[in-house]
């Protein structure tokens, strides 16, 4: 969605029509799903922070500001709200559950992942589990990097923007964290 | 160009984020030098690596997926109706005091013109009150005077007014001396008070 396109929804969201708001969900629920998912790797948190965020840009899209990236905004927003989640799960664990169909029995997500059983109907190749686990092992910044740009379908440029950082940095946490996931696999794969 | 803005440069290419120029200028350099190019498909190939990750789609099921973009709509929905329904609140609300303030305000002028008005009244009245006080006592004053009733000092009073008024000129000539005359023999008339109580008499008429 072109900056043109997102003025017009976000001016159509002020006044009040709910099928903008939907349009508006419809353009961005995805991304910030995909980016949320792979950042807590729980799907019913990520939902509800994904909801969250959406509930927080009802309340404060008056006071948005139309200089700064509507995308990198809403990212933003929903890192703010991973990074105070996480923080307090330090203090209080959650886990979520999710139901064994063959025994009925519940189990976190992570026995779930022990148990080779995922959560969800995921692609199970192994490369792509050895990727993940890859990516599990990188810096909570760099993996943040390469989760925005590749769930959040973020370019560089508005990741700089929404990290407060510059573009060279970013380039250089991607280009850093993109060589530990290719070492991460290459070591996987001599080990098997 | 230093290998790390080189790197950097070629991942921002391989990312689809280098702009046409800078694109051209980049490859050209990279074609240049063996090392740029080896640069250049190392970053292509982490990039492709990271492509690799399999979409959000093929990890979840459609129908999951739209029912929970559903469920945000419909918590947007709510959340834009309370909203509103504030919104509509406050404007109510602003509305009322606007009104409240406009009609206290000119209750507030009311009371002011209508105090200002009594208070002018009370004044008036108050000062009417006074001067018929002062006109009633001077009537009672005049009324109380001693002798006012009498005959006799009435007509001495009229008489010397008589006398004032037309002999006030004659008197020079000797003309008014029968007048003066009339006059003596007026106030010999007059029954002197305390004469009958044995007080003594007064000799003020000569």
């Amino acid at each position: 969605m072109d900056a043109q396109a997102v003025t017009v929804l976000l001016a159509q969201c002020r006044a009040g029509d709910k099928g903008a708001w939907d349009a508006l969900v419809d353009a961005y629920w995805q991304r910030l799903y995909g980016f949320a998912w792979q950042s807590t790797k729980n799907r019913d948190l990520a939902h509800d922070l994904v909801q969250e965020t959406f509930l927080r840009v009802v309340q404060k899209l008056e006071r948005y500001d139309h200089r700064d990236k509507f995308d990198a905004w809403l990212f933003r927003i929903l890192v703010n709200l991973i990074r105070d989640h996480s923080r307090s799960r330090v203090r209080r664990p959650v886990r979520s559950t999710v139901v064994d169909t063959s025994t009925g029995a519940e189990m976190t997500d992570d026995m779930a992942a022990r148990t080779g059983q995922p959560s969800d109907p995921i692609d199970h190749q192994e490369e792509v589990q050895s990727l993940y686990a890859a990516l599990e092992q990188l810096p909570e910044i760099d993996r943040q990097v390469l989760l925005l740009r590749h769930y959040g379908e973020m370019p560089f440029k508005d990741i700089a923007k929404m990290l407060h950082c510059p573009l060279g940095t970013v380039l250089a946490r991607a280009h850093r964290a993109l060589g530990k996931l290719r070492i991460t696999m290459e070591v996987d794969h001599e080990v098997k | 160009m230093k290998s790390s803005k080189l790197s950097q440069a070629c991942l921002l290419d391989v990312s689809g984020e280098l702009g046409t120029e800078a694109s051209g200028l980049l490859r050209e350099h990279v074609e240049t030098y063996p090392d740029g190019m080896l640069e250049y498909d190392q970053a292509l190939l982490k990039f492709k690596q990271l492509n690799s990750l399999p979409p959000l789609q093929s990890q979840m099921d459609q129908v999951s997926l739209e029912r929970m973009k559903q469920q945000v709509k419909q918590a947007v929905h709510d959340a834009v109706g309370q909203q509103q329904k504030a919104a509509r609140w406050r404007s109510m609300r602003r509305w009322f005091y606007r009104s409240m303030s406009i009609a206290s305000g000119m209750a507030a002028a009311m009371v002011i013109i209508t105090g200002v008005y009594i208070v002018r009244q009370h004044i008036q009245a108050h000062q009417a009150r006074v001067m018929d006080a002062e006109n009633t006592f001077h009537e009672m004053a005049e009324s109380q005077l001693p002798y006012r009733a009498n005959p006799s000092i009435r007509q001495i009073r009229t008489r010397i007014d008589h006398f004032g008024s037309r002999n006030m000129f004659d008197a020079q000539s000797g003309a008014g001396s029968g007048g003066i005359m009339h006059l003596f023999n007026a106030l010999d008339k007059i029954p002197v008070p305390g004469a009958e109580d044995g007080l003594p008499q007064t000799d003020n008429v000569q």
